[in-house]
């Protein structure tokens, strides 16, 4: 080009435009700095700096808009009709994507540097022409260059890009993962089968193109990330790659195994393998750092691993937190677990998710009627337990339990079962816990404080709270507890008759029963300083008498009833009182006449049974001595005794509460076998046991009943002066007219009002309560 | 929180059976207080205050007289039961300046009952029926304060005056005394 | 028929045969124990005064030794002798 010479301006017009490519090709840009140089001197002349530059920037725009982006794009659009949508084909597989991905980006790179040198045109017409390159990117013209293809690209983006994308991360990944870990899995898993295939590239192990694949990849990273385009087309698909993969590894890792502490192993798998193949993705390789930019390699090293670290503890605790309550029920299996999930707890804001997912999953799991009292309680001990691991100073607990106890506190049969299992002599877990108890509650920091008032300020320290008090605080007050304690102690001993105090007595002092259990021990020494030879009274004797003595006020309340004994039996038990009268100077005994164990013979006409009856059978039985035919009703007569049913296994029912005595075998003979007591002595059959099932004790609710009862004459004296009233109206009165009795709640309150509705006691019509006409 | 087990374990040989005792539960006087308050039954003229309701052994009576020389006065007292109630009385003080023989500007009460006549059978109750009939029959032999006995014994009028004086807040001789009508 | 009883094991209560329920100055029932006993009966018994008021001994003895002139009863104001 002859650029000295004086040209017309259309021709000078028409090198400015071949030289920067404005509606040119750019193929056609003429090469060399010399033409460069004088061209750019052309447009200072011309001064048209900043129309050429305008022009020429804008031409890459459409250049990128028109004809690079859509052709780049095109690659994945004939993919996306081909396979009509369907992003799930395996029609193609990993090789394939990976070369088209691989090609297409490749191409997309070629295009873009071909751009370079008109990039650098421009930069040289702005430093030399005066033209002003105005929108502020820092970093120049490239920066420039590379945003604009960043948008372009973006604004253009078909939407099967990124599942193609994430397919080609995903193989790629595969491959690597295969590499990094295969090995050691292949050695213990893989069938000789599967080890045909490679795990990493699914091919034939001779054909393996794992080393193609990672080769592809390595070279698509390096030309996206030089184009800066790697973090906004692929940012996102591989967090979430990742992200997924790390909820795939750890939900396959922590599946149904609680007993080993996980979070180190993940830990490092995560750094080997997360952060591993990141090195891969943005440094092209693990060892070839030093060739990258210290800038992604810090990048790499802090922000990603603290991202996929966090993204660790969060998807581990989450999966751990979905397993919790079966967690909790496998404690102490468990420990590891949840020594993990404390550790995860701090470096999460996971605690109000485990609160609230636990307390759901008791919820629906435990907490209903088709749970046992023994699951649920074995639950809450587990929980105890448990949780205290997970949060010593007891917060969590404190949250997720007391639903529980609540439920618990509905349940009829909770205490019993509480108390039962403490006084198990089979050592179930609660007993044993009761054996720990004592000794890990010695608490010497105070016992040495004189302070009488110390009883009443002092608090327990959370951390020792043992497992018993847990289950006495279900009640909230030990008080409710400790009733039903001593009842089922009571009839425990007035059962057995040959009570084993020892094991019992160290917890019974805290329990206020040592009393009951000292009754024993006293009654055993009295009873034989009673029967024994030297003592006069005996001669005269019929039977021999030994008593059971209670300390009434150590013991809850008998239910009343006044059994009369036959005369006989009065006699021999008011010559005991004698004895112990004369033993015990200015005490006497209050007998208990339908408590006890007495053991008869009977003589029938053909037979002999040796059984051992309760008082009031002894009773019955030794009426039909007079008579053999009675009535209940002229039975309760002289026994003042109502009978649930009399001994079936000597009686017969003949009619309607009518009984006679069976003297003969007939009912023996029926099968009754258990009647027949000769050979069996002091066995007593089933049936006479049966109706003894019953607590000879006030049961809580019994005395509590009694309680309430206080409240009967005021409510009965408030509705007939006003008629009718609603529940809250006579809660409210009672509290005011009866200040200072018995507590009573509003619900307490409507089952006691109910009940008397059931016994026809009171009418409830309209939400009113009122007294029905007599 | 009770906690059923962690209290200090009995000792096998039972030698610190008592002190331990006395350790684990209640005092006998606060057992025995307890007794006392649940089962005081009040003249409808007075009426107790806890300030702490956990703290039974220390509380305050407020007599309010419907007759007598002192009708229509509020007065207060405070009561602290000791470590050996009951074999020593609680310490009753009125906290209200009264013009009254049986107790003085301090507020020390002269009462049988408080002193010399205390048996430990005798309750919170008795002391507040002691202190109830201090109202209404002044005593003025064995007086705290003389003047005002001097004057109950000479002339009953002046006395029931200077009681009226000195219940709507006034002086009688040197001494003020603060306004006490209910 | 006949029925012949072998032996007998029956329950009873024990309780003091007292003019009273509680003891005047614990306020604890007889058939409980002193406010410092824990065990009842043989542990806390009762003792009777000549003037046949009687009290718990932990309770009354403590009471005497806080008397130094005259030992009276706690509710009759008599001398107190302990009835034999």
């Amino acid at each position: 080009m002859a650029a000295g010479k004086q040209c017309d301006s259309k021709q000078q017009w028409e090198v400015i435009k071949k030289s920067f490519f404005i509606e040119g090709n750019l193929s056609d840009i003429s090469d060399g700095e010399d033409d460069l140089a004088l061209v750019i001197r052309l447009v200072q002349q011309l001064g048209a700096g900043q129309l050429v530059l305008d022009l020429a920037l804008d031409a890459i725009w459409v250049a990128l808009r028109q004809s690079i982006v859509p052709k780049f794009w095109s690659n994945f659009v004939i993919y996306n009709s081909q396979r009509c949508g369907k992003d799930d084909d395996p029609g193609e597989g990993s090789v394939e994507v990976m070369s088209r991905v691989a090609t297409a980006i490749s191409e997309l790179y070629d295009s873009a540097v071909s751009f370079l040198p008109q990039i650098h045109r421009c930069e040289m017409l702005c430093e030399h022409s005066g033209a002003k390159f105005e929108e502020c990117i820092p970093g120049g013209m490239m920066e420039h260059f590379k945003l604009h293809l960043r948008a372009t690209l973006h604004s253009q983006m078909p939407t099967s890009f990124t599942n193609l994308l994430h397919k080609f991360y995903s193989a790629a990944f595969k491959v690597f993962y295969h590499a990094e870990v295969g090995n050691q899995v292949e050695e213990s898993d893989e069938t000789t089968d599967e080890a045909m295939q490679c795990g990493g590239c699914d091919a034939a192990t001779d054909a393996c193109h794992c080393q193609a694949i990672t080769n592809t990849f390595c070279q698509v990273n390096r030309q996206l990330l030089e184009l800066d385009l790697l973090e906004r087309l692929a940012g996102d698909i591989i967090s979430s790659l990742l992200l997924s993969v790390i909820t795939d590894h750890v939900s396959a890792t922590c599946r149904d195994s609680y007993d080993q502490s996980r979070i180190s192993q993940l830990e490092k798998w995560v750094e080997n393998v997360v952060i591993g193949w990141l090195e891969v993705v943005y440094c092209g390789g693990r060892g070839q750092l030093s060739s990258a930019d210290s800038a992604i390699q810090t990048m790499v090293a802090n922000n990603l691993n603290q991202t996929y670290m966090t993204a660790l503890y969060h998807t581990y605790t989450t999966t751990r937190i979905d397993q919790l309550f079966n967690i909790v029920i496998e404690y102490p299996e468990s420990q590891p677990a949840l020594e993990d999930i404390r550790e995860c707890l701090d470096r999460t804001h996971l605690r109000n998710h485990l609160v609230e997912s636990l307390r759901s999953a008791i919820q629906t799991r435990l907490l209903h009627p088709g749970v046992n009292t023994t699951d649920v309680l074995h639950a809450y001990i587990s929980a105890i337990k448990a949780l205290r691991v997970l949060d010593p100073k007891g917060v969590l607990l404190e949250l997720v339990s007391e639903p529980v106890r609540q439920y618990l506190r509905g349940r009829e049969d909770t205490v019993r079962y509480i108390v039962t299992s403490l006084t198990d002599e089979s050592c179930s877990e609660l007993s044993e816990e009761l054996l720990v108890a004592a000794p890990l509650v010695l608490d010497d920091s105070h016992s040495d404080d004189d302070n009488m008032d110390f009883w009443e300020t002092w608090t327990p320290d959370p951390r020792t709270a043992d497992i018993i008090s847990m289950l006495v605080n279900i009640y909230g007050s030990k008080d409710v507890f400790i009733t039903e304690y001593r009842t089922i102690l009571a009839d425990r001993i007035l059962s057995q008759f040959s009570y084993d105090t020892e094991r019992e007595i160290r917890y019974l002092e805290h329990l206020k029963c040592e009393v009951m259990v000292k009754d024993v021990a006293d009654s055993k020494r009295i009873n034989s300083s009673i029967n024994s030879d030297e003592n006069p009274r005996r001669e005269k004797q019929k039977f021999p008498v030994s008593c059971m003595i209670l300390s009434a006020q150590f013991w809850p309340s008998f239910k009343e009833e006044r059994l009369q004994l036959p005369e006989e039996v009065m006699k021999e038990l008011d010559t005991y009182t004698e004895a112990f009268q004369d033993l015990k100077g200015n005490r006497t005994l209050n007998w208990k006449p339908h408590l006890g164990q007495v053991q008869v013979e009977i003589e029938l006409k053909n037979r002999t049974l040796n059984l051992t009856v309760t008082p009031t059978q002894a009773t019955v039985i030794y009426h039909f001595q007079e008579r053999s035919r009675w009535s209940i009703g002229d039975l309760s007569t002289i026994t003042q005794e109502n009978f649930p049913c009399p001994c079936q296994g000597v009686l017969q029912e003949v009619e309607s509460d009518v009984f006679v005595l069976v003297e003969g075998e007939e009912l023996g003979d029926k099968g009754h076998t258990a009647t027949v007591g000769v050979s069996q002595p002091d066995i007593a059959p089933p049936a006479i046991e049966e109706d003894e099932a019953e607590s000879v004790m006030a049961s809580a609710q019994d005395q509590r009943e009694e309680e309430l009862q206080v409240f009967w004459s005021y409510i009965v004296g408030m509705l007939t002066n006003l008629d009718s009233l609603p529940l809250e109206r006579i809660h409210a009165m009672l509290k005011m007219f009866v200040q200072g009795s018995v507590e009573c709640s509003p619900q307490e309150l409507r089952a006691f009002l109910d009940r008397k509705v059931r016994q026809h006691q009171l009418i409830f019509t309209n939400g009113l309560y009122k007294l029905p006409k007599n | 929180m009770i906690k059923l087990f962690s209290m200090k374990n009995q000792k096998k040989d039972g030698s610190d059976v008592a002190k331990q005792g006395t350790q684990k539960r209640a005092s006998a006087a606060q057992l025995r207080i307890t007794k006392d308050i649940n089962e005081l039954t009040l003249p409808k003229t007075c009426d107790t205050e806890f300030p702490d309701p956990d703290d039974l052994l220390n509380f305050k009576l407020v007599i309010c007289p419907d007759e007598g020389f002192y009708r229509g006065g509020r007065f207060v007292f405070s009561f602290k039961v000791g470590p050996n109630y009951p074999h020593e009385p609680p310490k009753v003080k009125c906290e209200t300046m009264v013009y009254h023989p049986n107790i003085d500007l301090e507020g020390n009460v002269c009462l049988n009952i408080l002193r010399e006549d205390w048996k430990p059978v005798l309750t919170i109750n008795s002391i507040v029926y002691g202190l109830q009939y201090l109202f209404l029959e002044p005593n003025p032999e064995d007086p705290l304060n003389k003047e005002a006995a001097e004057v109950l014994q000479n002339n009953r009028r002046l006395f029931e005056q200077n009681v009226v004086k000195s219940m709507k807040g006034g002086y009688i001789g040197n001494v003020y005394f603060d306004r006490c009508l209910k | 028929m006949k029925v012949k009883i072998k032996s007998w094991t029956g329950v009873a209560t024990w309780r003091w045969v007292a003019n009273d329920d509680s003891c005047g100055i614990c306020r604890m029932p007889f058939d409980g124990c002193c406010s410092d006993c824990r065990l009842p009966g043989d542990d806390c018994p009762l003792v009777w005064g000549q003037c046949s008021h009687c009290f718990h001994i932990h309770c009354i003895m403590k009471w005497l030794q806080s008397q130094q002139l005259h030992q009276q009863c706690p509710m009759c104001r008599q001398e107190w002798k302990f009835k034999e």
